[in-house]
């Protein structure tokens, strides 16, 4: 167990801020992998946002209602210390010569930033997100991925202008635009998004690697 | 983290290397009956009486090496994942050959068949040799009707449950003359 020290907070919208810790020097990791931060016997994982060789230690993290430890470490001052585990997990990335494909919600978007911010290149990256807010990252994703196409599943806001934007769910801009073929998909967010998605590839896309993590 | 997303309701599920099987694919049986020696071999060392250090020690150090193997039967051999295995140390064979005679050596020298049983943890360790058989019969079927013929790494695991089938089988007799049980010969 490593413990490390707060270094500041950003946040990205009214629930999500990143935080940023101090790196303890025995510490590795790759990009995609996730650690657990504990608190006062509290506990939860969360994926490191860095690139393996980063001096410091990023975090995306929303605040929960009524969570303990996501509370705490929204509110907890520049220079407090928490406790974190090894790094572990899998979903990271694999090279391939199938089309790639990046799907992630929410705070899912995690490990497709530290991969991309390792130098991961040739994907297509399908975010999405109740409203444009919510889609973090989306201009360095942009710069990165081969393609990237916002979805947005709230209700349509005037003046958003987003290349490619799709105005529904992750989940129905692969069942009606992704042609049939073989490919690897990497998901990460909600699990109702994890499920849906690797039904519609199994049902669809037989043949298709699939690698995931669910943030409940 | 929560364990279930429910992408494996309709009867299938991921490899490591990402391929969607249906749950009954050979690799799966491979490394889903290594987990059921894993845990067998876990319940055999709650059993183990107190003080006996060193075969917990084994223990410890054998389920590790089964999550290892694992991974292995999980990745199809011209996967990229395999560059993030790690394979099993050199000389685990040739150590459980050390702990096999050790353990053999205050052991009467066997002449006859032994029914398989004793003392409960003398007859865990028994159904534990014999999971690991299968673990082997399923690696062996696999190795032939699959890609892997060529890889090194199974060839390993295969040696080393053939080698930690014998050590289980030393552990029941081992510990059943510790607990005062003497084998029990088979008779016509």
């Amino acid at each position: 167990m490593h413990r490390i020290s707060i270094l500041k907070r950003e946040w990205l919208d009214d629930e999500a801020f990143e935080l940023t810790f101090d790196r303890p020097d025995n510490f590795s990791f790759v990009a995609g992998q996730h650690v657990t931060l504990s608190l006062h016997g509290e506990e939860r994982d969360y994926t490191l946002l860095s690139p393996p060789d980063a001096r410091e230690l990023r975090f995306l993290i929303r605040r929960i209602r009524g969570g303990v430890l996501s509370g705490a470490l929204a509110e907890l001052a520049p220079g407090s210390s928490v406790g974190m585990s090894q790094a572990k997990g899998y979903l990271i990335y694999r090279p391939t010569d199938r089309p790639v494909y990046f799907v992630a919600n929410g705070v899912g978007i995690a490990p497709f930033m530290a991969m991309a911010a390792s130098g991961v290149r040739g994907f297509t990256l399908v975010h999405g997100a109740r409203e444009v807010s919510g889609l973090f990252y989306r201009r360095a994703l942009t710069m990165a991925a081969s393609r990237y196409i916002p979805c947005l599943s709230g209700p349509a806001q005037p003046g958003i202008m987003l290349l490619d934007l799709h105005r529904g769910h992750v989940t129905d801009y692969i069942d009606r635009h992704l042609k049939p073929g073989l490919y690897d998909f990497y998901l990460c967010g909600s699990r109702p998004m994890i499920h849906d998605m690797t039904h519609l590839l199994d049902e669809h896309f037989p043949g298709t690697r699939i690698y995931s993590e669910a943030y409940s | 983290m929560k364990v279930y997303t429910g992408g494996g309701d309709k009867g299938k599920t991921s490899l490591f290397s990402g391929e969607r099987v249906p749950k009954h694919h050979i690799r799966i049986e491979a490394y889903g009956d290594l987990d059921e020696l894993n845990s067998m071999l876990g319940a055999v060392a709650a059993y183990l009486p107190e003080g006996e250090q060193a075969i917990r020690g084994d223990f410890e150090q054998i389920q590790s090496h089964l999550f290892l193997a694992g991974a292995w039967l999980a990745t199809t051999p011209d996967s990229s994942a395999t560059g993030y295995l790690t394979a099993l140390p050199v000389n685990v064979s040739k150590d459980l050959e050390k702990r096999i005679d050790a353990l053999s050596d205050v052991l009467p020298v066997l002449k006859e068949f032994i029914l398989p049983g004793g003392q409960p943890v003398a007859a865990w360790a028994h159904v534990a040799r014999t999971v690991c058989r299968r673990c082997e019969r399923r690696l062996t079927e696999l190795i032939e009707v699959s890609p892997d013929a060529g890889n090194s790494e199974l060839a390993a695991i295969q040696v080393y449950l053939n080698r930690l089938s014998d050590y289980l089988f030393v552990v029941a007799r081992y510990l059943n003359q510790l607990l005062g049980t003497a084998d029990k010969t088979w008779k016509k």
